[in-house]
Formats: C-alpha cells, sequence, structure tokens
C-alpha cells in the first residue's frame, strides 16, 4: 500500500527523480575517476576507467527508473507509440480504417439517435406506459380508429373498472384580433386531462370549475409554443385578457415546453361534461386513459369490448355496429413510423456489420502482409500475448481515431436529419443527441477495436508467427486459407449489400409509382389559400356567398390568373367527413348497413380550376341558388358503387347531412380524385354546389398561368381589400401540398438511400483492399505467368475470376436474403410486390458494376507487372 | 550486449546483493560510490557490484522503504546522495541474515556432509 504511494509520489516528481539520479551517477563517476588517479592514471585515462565501471549512464538510469514504473502502463504508453507510428506508416491503411469507422459510426450514432428518440425513448410523463387512447371502431372494420361519441365515453367512464381515469377532449379553434388576426388550433379537454398525464404548469395555474361557469370568459392553458411566439415569453400575461373573435379571453397557464401531448396544440380550454353530452349525436371526441396499476391491456381491452356490447344493445340505432378499443399511447404516437423506424435499424445494424467487416478485413490484410515483422519479434522474445496486446492497441487506437470523428459526425448528422423531417415522423422534434447515445458510440468503438484488433491476430497461430522466417517474407501462395478467410468477409460484404440495395429499389420505385397515380387532377400551378369566416360576422348565409363570389371575381381579375374556384375540403387534406344515405325509391337497408359517401362542397369553377371533368350530365350552374331545387354532383366510383350498371344522372337522394330531409337530384357525374392519399383508392363522394350550402370555412383555388407562389401577396391584399380582419390559414400551392402527404414515405426513403450508397461505397472499399492485396502478393507468381506467355487477358481473368467467386456467392446468399428481408417492406410498398424481380436484378447489376469497378484498378496492376522486374526481386 | 565478466570474481547470488546493501548500510549512511568499495573492501575484492546493479537495486529497496535517501555534503565537500536503514529496513536485514545463514547451512550439509 504505501508502496503504492510511493510509486504515485515518482510519477508525480518524476523530473526530480531524473535529476537525482543523473546526480548520483555523475558523483559516483567523479569518485571513481579520483580513485584512479589515486591509482597513478593520467587524467584522461582515469577518466575513461571510471565511465566504463559506470557504464551507460542511460542505461543504468533507464533500469532504475523501471523499479518505479508501473509496468502494465508503462507497455501500453509504448504500445500507443508503436500503434500511432505504425498508423503513420500506412498511411492509406489507415486512412481506409478511419473512414470507414467514421462513416459507420457517425451513421449508425446520428440514426440511432433518431430512432433512439422516436422509438425506444419513454414519453414524456410519468408513467407513460400506462397511458392508453381510445377509439370507437365499427364492428366490420376492426382496424379503424374512429373518433368517439361522448355519450359513449361517458358510460365507459362510469363502468369500466380498469382504469384509474378516463379523459375527453376535442378540437377547438380560436381567431387572435388585434394587430395580428390569426386564428390558431387547440383542444378542448375534460378538467382531468392534465391531472391523467401527471402535468403541470410552468406558470399560473390550470383549470378551476370557476372556469366552466356559463358565463365565465373563455379561460386558455396556452403551450409553451405560443407563450413565447404570440406573447414573447412575457411572464404577466397570466390573468391577462387578450382580444379574440369574440371578445377577450383569459390566459391563466403556461405549460412546459415539453408538454405537446396531441402534436401541435397552442391551447387548451376546459370542456365542462354537461348533461346534454350524454345525447348520442354523432363521433367527435377523443379519449385518453390511465390504467390501473396491474391491469393488462388485454384486460382492459376485453371490459372495454364487453362495455361496448352492452351499450350497442342499450341503444342499438346509434351503436349496433360499433365497438371500442383502448391503443397503448406509445404505440399510437409512434404509430405508422414503427414497422419503418425497425426497418432502419435492421439497416443501420448492416452498415455497421458491412464497416466491422471493412475494418476487421484490412485489418487482417494488414497482419498478413507483417508476418515478416511480427516473427522477427516474435523470435526477438516478444510473447505472443505481448504481439496480441500490440494488435489489439492498435485496434483501439483506430477506434478512438474512428469514433471521435465519428462522434463529431453524428453530432452534425442528427442536425441534418431533424432538419430534413421536422414534420413528418412523431416526436422528431424532441431529437438530440444525448448522452445514452454517445455511450452506445462510445460501446461500439471500443467492441470495434476489440475486434479489429484482436480477430484477425487470433486468426494468425503460432507457427504463422515462425513460418515467414524459415521461408522467405512476402512469397508466392500466402496463406490460402487467410486468403478464403478475407474473400467470406467480402461476400458477407456484397450479400448485406445487396439486401440494402434491394429495400432502398423497392421504396424508390414504390414512391415513383406513387408519384405516377392519376390523382385526378392537376396539382401544377395551383394555389391554394384557407379561409373560414367568422360566424358572427357572416351569420347571414348570403354575406358569406357575396364575400367569397366578390373574392373569387376579383382574384379572376388579377393578371396570370387562368381560373379561380372554391371547395370546402382540398383531396389530400386528411380531412374527409362521410355519412349515410338512401336513394329515393329504393326500399332502405337495416341500420347500420347503409351506403356511406364522402362529402364536399363546391362551386362549378373548382372543377375547371382543378381540371377535373365532368363525365356525364353537368356541371353546377348558376341557377342552382339557394331557392332553386337541390342537386349534386358525385364522382364516378358513388356512381359505380351506388348505381351499379344503372344511370347516376338523374337518380335523386338523401344525404344525413347539412339537411337530412331535403331530397337532391344528381345533376352530373364528375371524374375521381384521390382524397384520403395517392395510395389510397377513392370512395364515393357527393358535392353540394357552394350557392346552395355556403360554409364559411372554404378553400380558395387558384390556377396560374405560371408559379403559383408568386400570386400570393396580390391575393392576399383582395382578401384584406373585402375584410382587412379576416385571417388567411394558409395559402400555399397544391404541389406542395401533395408532397407533404408522401414526405411520412420519402423521408425513411431518403435514410435508407444513404444507408445503401454507405454500404456500397463500403463495399467497394473491401473487394478493393482484398483484390490490391492478393495482386501485391501474387505480383512473382503473375509474374512467371507472364515469362511463360500468359496474355493480359488471362491475367486479368485470373484477378477478376478471384474477385468474381467472392462477389458472386455474395449476391446469391444477399439475394436470397433479400427475398426474406425485403417482405418487412411489404406494408409500406405501393403498386409493386417487396419481391419484385426487377429490382431485385437492378440491385444485383449496381453492386456487380460498382464491384467491377473496384476489382478493374487491382486487375489493371497486374497487367503491368513486368516478369522482369518482378523475377529479378529474388 | 553485456561486457566479458571477470573470471576471477565470484558471481553474486541472486537475491544477495539486497543483503549486502543492507549490512553496509546498518554501520553507517553511505553513498552509492562508498556501498560499491565497501562490499568491495570486505570481501577482499572477492564480490565486485555492478554499478549497472547497485542504483536499480538502490531503487528497490527504497521503494519498499526499507532505506530512505539524503542529499548531504561528503567528507570531500560534494554533494552526495546518501542512504540510510529505516526501522523497517532494519528488520528486513535479520529476517535476510537468517534467510541466508539457513541456506548456507543447507548448501553446506549437501557439498559436505558431516
Amino acid at each position: 500500500m504505501t508502496a503504492f504511494f510511493r510509486r504515485l509520489g515518482y510519477l508525480f516528481g518524476r523530473k526530480r527523480f531524473e535529476a537525482d539520479l543523473q546526480d548520483e551517477l555523475r558523483f559516483h563517476e567523479e569518485m571513481a575517476a579520483e580513485a584512479a588517479r589515486g591509482e597513478g592514471k593520467d587524467e584522461e585515462e582515469a577518466r575513461f576507467a571510471a565511465r566504463r565501471r559506470v557504464g551507460n549512464r542511460a542505461q543504468v538510469g533507464e533500469a532504475a527508473r523501471n523499479v518505479w514504473r508501473p509496468p502494465a502502463l508503462d507497455h501500453f504508453l509504448q504500445d500507443i507509440r508503436y500503434a500511432l507510428r505504425g498508423l503513420r506508416r500506412r498511411p492509406g491503411y489507415a486512412a481506409a480504417a478511419v473512414l470507414t469507422l467514421l462513416l459507420a459510426i457517425g451513421a449508425t450514432t446520428a440514426l440511432f439517435s433518431v430512432l433512439d428518440a422516436v422509438l425506444l425513448r419513454p414519453l414524456p410523463y410519468e408513467g407513460a406506459d400506462r397511458l392508453v387512447q381510445l377509439w370507437e371502431h365499427r364492428l366490420d372494420n376492426p382496424r379503424q380508429e374512429n373518433v368517439l361519441s361522448p355519450a359513449n365515453f361517458l358510460d365507459w367512464r362510469d363502468r369500466a373498472r380498469s382504469f384509474d381515469d378516463l379523459a375527453l377532449y376535442t378540437w377547438s379553434s380560436l381567431e387572435l384580433t388585434g394587430d395580428a388576426p390569426e386564428m390558431v388550433y387547440g383542444r378542448q379537454v375534460s378538467s382531468n386531462f392534465f391531472r391523467l398525464l401527471r402535468a403541470g404548469p410552468v406558470l399560473g395555474r390550470l383549470f378551476v370549475p370557476e372556469d366552466t361557469l356559463p358565463r365565465a370568459t373563455r379561460a386558455l392553458v396556452i403551450s409553451h409554443a405560443m407563450w413565447v411566439r404570440r406573447f414573447g415569453g412575457d411572464r404577466s400575461i397570466i390573468g391577462k385578457r387578450v382580444p379574440v373573435r369574440e371578445g377577450s379571453a383569459r390566459v391563466v397557464g403556461v405549460m412546459p415546453r415539453e408538454f405537446r401531448p396531441l402534436g401541435t396544440e397552442n391551447y387548451w380550454e376546459p370542456w365542462p361534461m354537461q348533461v346534454e353530452l350524454r345525447t348520442r349525436r354523432g363521433r367527435y371526441a377523443l379519449g385518453l386513459g390511465r390504467l390501473k396499476a396491474g391491469v393488462a391491456i388485454e384486460d382492459a381491452n376485453a371490459e372495454l369490448k364487453g362495455i361496448a356490447g352492452t351499450l350497442a344493445q342499450e341503444h342499438a340505432a346509434f351503436n349496433s355496429t360499433w365497438s371500442a378499443r383502448a391503443v397503448p399511447l406509445a404505440e399510437q404516437v409512434t404509430g405508422r413510423a414503427r414497422p419503418v423506424l425497425l426497418l432502419l435499424t435492421g439497416a443501420i445494424a448492416s452498415v455497421l456489420l458491412i464497416a466491422c467487416v471493412n475494418v476487421a478485413n484490412l485489418k487482417l490484410g494488414q497482419v498478413l502482409a507483417r508476418r515478416t515483422e511480427l516473427a522477427v519479434r516474435a523470435a526477438l522474445g516478444a510473447s505472443r500475448g505481448r504481439i496480441l496486446r500490440q494488435m489489439l492497441v492498435e485496434g483501439l487506437v483506430l477506434a478512438a481515431v474512428g469514433g471521435g470523428l465519428g462522434i463529431l459526425a453524428a453530432v452534425a448528422g442528427v442536425r441534418a436529419l431533424v432538419k430534413a423531417g421536422l414534420t413528418q415522423i412523431p416526436r422528431l422534434a424532441e431529437v438530440g443527441v444525448d448522452l445514452r447515445v454517445l455511450g452506445f458510440a462510445v460501446a461500439l468503438t471500443a467492441v470495434a477495436g476489440v475486434v479489429f484488433g484482436l480477430a484477425p491476430a487470433l486468426a494468425l497461430r503460432e507457427d504463422a508467427l515462425r513460418q515467414p522466417l524459415s521461408r522467405r517474407g512476402g512469397e508466392t501462395g500466402s496463406a490460402p486459407r487467410a486468403r478464403r478467410l478475407r474473400g467470406a468477409l467480402v461476400a458477407v460484404q456484397v450479400a448485406l449489400s445487396l439486401m440494402l440495395l434491394a429495400g432502398t429499389g423497392l421504396t424508390v420505385r414504390s414512391l415513383v409509382n406513387l408519384l405516377k397515380v392519376d390523382p385526378g387532377f392537376d396539382p401544377r400551378n395551383v394555389l391554394t389559400v384557407e379561409l373560414n369566416l367568422p360566424e358572427e360576422a357572416y351569420a347571414a348565409p348570403e354575406k358569406r356567398i357575396v364575400f367569397f363570389e366578390t373574392l373569387e371575381r376579383r382574384v379572376r381579375g388579377l393578371a396570370g390568373v387562368a381560373n379561380v374556384g372554391m371547395v370546402n375540403f382540398l383531396p389530400l387534406r386528411g380531412i374527409t367527413p362521410g355519412t349515410s344515405l338512401s336513394v329515393v325509391g329504393i326500399p332502405a337497408p337495416p341500420v347500420g348497413h347503409e351506403p356511406i359517401t364522402q362529402l364536399n362542397v363546391a362551386d362549378a369553377a373548382y372543377f375547371e380550376a382543378m381540371r377535373t371533368p365532368v363525365l356525364k350530365g353537368r356541371s353546377f350552374a348558376d341557377a342552382d341558388g339557394p331557392r332553386a331545387p337541390r342537386v349534386v354532383l358525385v364522382n364516378e366510383t358513388f356512381a359505380k358503387k351506388i348505381f351499379p350498371g344503372g344511370e347516376a344522372v338523374g337518380q335523386r337522394i338523401k344525404v344525413a347531412y347539412a339537411e337530412p330531409d331535403s331530397v337532391l337530384t344528381i345533376v352530373g357525374v364528375v371524374g375521381d380524385m384521390r382524397r384520403d392519399g395517392l395510395d389510397v383508392e377513392p370512395s364515393p363522394m357527393v358535392v353540394y354546389p357552394f350557392r346552395q350550402y355556403p360554409f364559411g370555412y372554404m378553400t380558395l383555388v387558384v390556377r396560374a398561368h405560371g408559379d403559383a407562389d408568386a400570386l400570393i401577396p396580390a391575393v392576399r391584399a383582395e382578401i384584406a381589400g373585402l375584410d382587412r380582419a379576416l385571417p388567411i390559414l394558409s395559402a400555399q400551392t397544391l404541389e406542395s401540398r401533395i408532397s407533404a402527404t408522401t414526405a411520412d414515405r420519402r423521408y425513411p426513403m431518403l435514410l435508407l438511400a444513404l444507408l445503401a450508397g454507405l454500404a456500397l461505397v463500403l463495399s467497394a472499399i473491401g473487394l478493393y483492399g482484398v483484390l490490391a492485396y492478393l495482386v501485391g502478393q501474387r505480383a512473382r507468381e503473375i509474374g512467371v505467368r507472364r515469362a511463360l506467355g500468359a496474355t493480359s487477358g488471362a491475367i486479368a481473368r485470373l484477378v477478376l475470376g478471384e474477385g468474381g467467386r467472392f462477389v458472386g456467392a455474395g449476391i446469391a446468399a444477399g439475394l436470397a436474403a433479400a427475398l426474406v428481408t425485403t417482405r418487412f417492406l411489404g406494408g409500406l410498398l405501393y403498386g409493386l410486390s417487396p419481391n419484385d424481380p426487377v429490382t431485385l436484378g437492378l440491385g444485383a447489376g449496381t453492386l456487380l458494376g460498382v464491384a467491377a469497378l473496384a476489382a478493374w484498378i487491382p486487375a489493371r496492376r497486374a497487367i503491368r507487372v513486368d516478369p522482369v522486374v518482378t523475377l529479378r526481386e529474388e | 550486449m553485456a561486457a566479458p565478466r571477470d573470471p576471477l570474481r565470484v558471481e553474486l547470488l541472486p537475491g544477495t546483493l539486497d543483503l549486502l546493501i543492507l549490512q553496509t548500510l546498518s554501520v553507517q549512511p553511505m553513498h552509492g560510490y562508498g556501498i560499491a568499495g565497501h562490499i568491495g573492501r570486505l570481501s577482499a575484492a572477492a564480490l565486485k557490484v555492478e554499478e549497472g546493479s547497485l542504483y536499480p537495486a538502490l531503487q528497490r529497496l527504497k521503494l519498499r522503504g526499507w532505506v530512505k535517501a539524503e542529499w548531504k555534503l561528503s567528507p570531500t565537500n560534494r554533494r552526495a546522495r546518501y542512504y540510510a536503514l529505516t526501522p523497517a529496513g532494519r528488520r528486513q536485514l535479520a529476517h535476510e541474515v537468517s534467510a541466508f545463514d539457513q541456506l548456507v547451512a543447507a548448501v553446506r550439509s549437501v557439498v559436505r556432509p558431516a
């Protein structure tokens, strides 16, 4: 123990120790010289004798120092120095290895950060694993997630025993007036909503019962984002009144930054659970629940299903075809992204594996090339353990350099990934490089170091260390076993790369298919402007007609405008109201089995602006005014499904919507538009004429002759000219709205393509490394062959054939593996099968091309081998 | 490479250098040159202490806490590092002397059986 401290004392007082030791030895020398002089030797002789006695002062000093040094540490430092020197001497190898590590560790850490945040990290709520989202669904469509009837919800809350608490909420909007009129969206929530999520405000308070008194001012708890954006983070906002359309509202609290339970809501307001909610009238709310401790989700679902069954009997008209279900919130939030994320995890693991193989392969090549050096060291007394340790340290040094750079790359990568996909993947905004991810990277680098360092050295058997000395360094026929091993490693890389290429190819082709889908309208050069007329100012329907028709006329007069129409719900907006209908003259089917149709409101100019044709009958006409007979248009799918084999135009229907008792005459059939997604077949649709159903929420559709974006300022000016206080909910081109709907495919595709590209590059490096080594080792053999008259073609065939064997084996294995793994892509593909032969063929072809390129350089070098030079080297 | 040894000199038994140093220092504190000379003189030059082993041995003894070192002026007025036994060193000397006696007795009983 005390020896330990004395040793520590040495480590910190090394300079002093050295000086003392040198002084002491000099003293010894002088004394010895003096003694020699006393024996009668002359000055020079005396000095020489003394020096000979003490010997090499540095050597004696080293021996004395070694007494004090902790032996392991000393060797370790020596190994590191040796490793660094070795890497400097082989810059090509060092660069390839470090680059491989940097790419692999950087990319995988960045992607892992994203996955970690989205897939693995729990929701930021206490006991989040017990939170569930509640849904209703039709019995004939159990996978559906339909919003709830508040009446049913309240019955569940009264009867269910599986939950600690159940909270109800629905959508809400707020029109902020004042200097910057703005429409913001939020949620109306039952009083226990925050309690259920175990969340509290950072500022102010949550709701109190007084907030919901009949004459109380609208009370708002606002999100952190809105507090910063709209109110500049002003702490005195609490309790203040802010101007809104109906007068004023009060901000009572601000939630923490990380509290965003439902996505993008700006505020929450109280929703009193009044008795009127118990009347069964439509499904329009959402429910959250907290499972009791110890209750499994399956048990809760069984109970919920039972209660729904009872309610189906008690309220047959409303509930007979409906049931209910709870889904864990984590699953809900990650939602559809989950299979994609799992897929990407697999891809990341593959790339990492390819990189590991690459470095191991490089390392193995190095060990083989350095057999002579290692054998000399072994002969000079280095133990096998010492040599293994040196290999290990070399691996660790490589891993540390590559890993350190990789971590930097990861930080940059996460930023880029978040930027590239901010709006598509749920919870992506929460992503950052955190310490656990850093830990992952460090563990990865350490493991990589150990594996890279030891595996190839272990492959080198004891006798292999001595062999090169008994023959001669760099002989012919170099270790066929090691060559086969390297070849097998390349084959593994090729197989993994092919899997990734196949996956990428499938997602790319799927997206191309999707973009080739005819949406039923022409989205180019179309500007869309979303407006919502406030109910108070535009209570009279005539006012709404006048406003929108005036606006249409004025915008039509702007330079560069081709057509202007308007519609209630644009296609591909994710909002599709639907309801049941009946055909006049046909007996109604039993309750719950009526045909269903989607609904929309538009004017005739809308179809012209969208370039959607009227296929039969006529479009809306000016005569279809407020007091005229009710008319509608239907889409092609409606005509085919509701009147199979018959004629839709002229039929009369009733729709359980705005005026459920009105008889509506179908005057025309228009082309289908894809409403729910480019990959979703169109559903039946009924379109009401705007002049008969003048909604306040409409979207202006402006077809431009050229760039649609350029029209935005002029259209804004026209709107302000009609109503200065009217907020514009959104103004963007139709194309950008559509591209947002394909974003959830494009983002994973982008990541997958990045990974596949990385895999391809790494595999090419691997193949090149192996073949280049091969040519170097067999230069003499090639020289002999040339001397014996082998042609360039034969030499090239020799090298390419060697590479071709590895690559061929890899492609065969990769195709087999791809057939299995691409099945996981199934649900994400559109318009092609996971085993699409064209894609697999293209993947294999690409790989072959890159492999040929990687093999070409070594092959060319082999052709240029000069027999005279190589033979003379003997 | 090691220098050729003087064939007339007796090689030290392994481990005995420590014993000799401790024994020397038990008389009085001494510097390295003095220790080497003292051992040579007492053994009538039969035991030659190599400087290459003496100084590492001194450091070894110091590390174990058996000797301590101090810079002092030598009788010829030079700065020299003097080594002295510590109490632990004194105990160690007693222990090594008895161990050596046992070894010598054992060797003698083999070489010249009584």
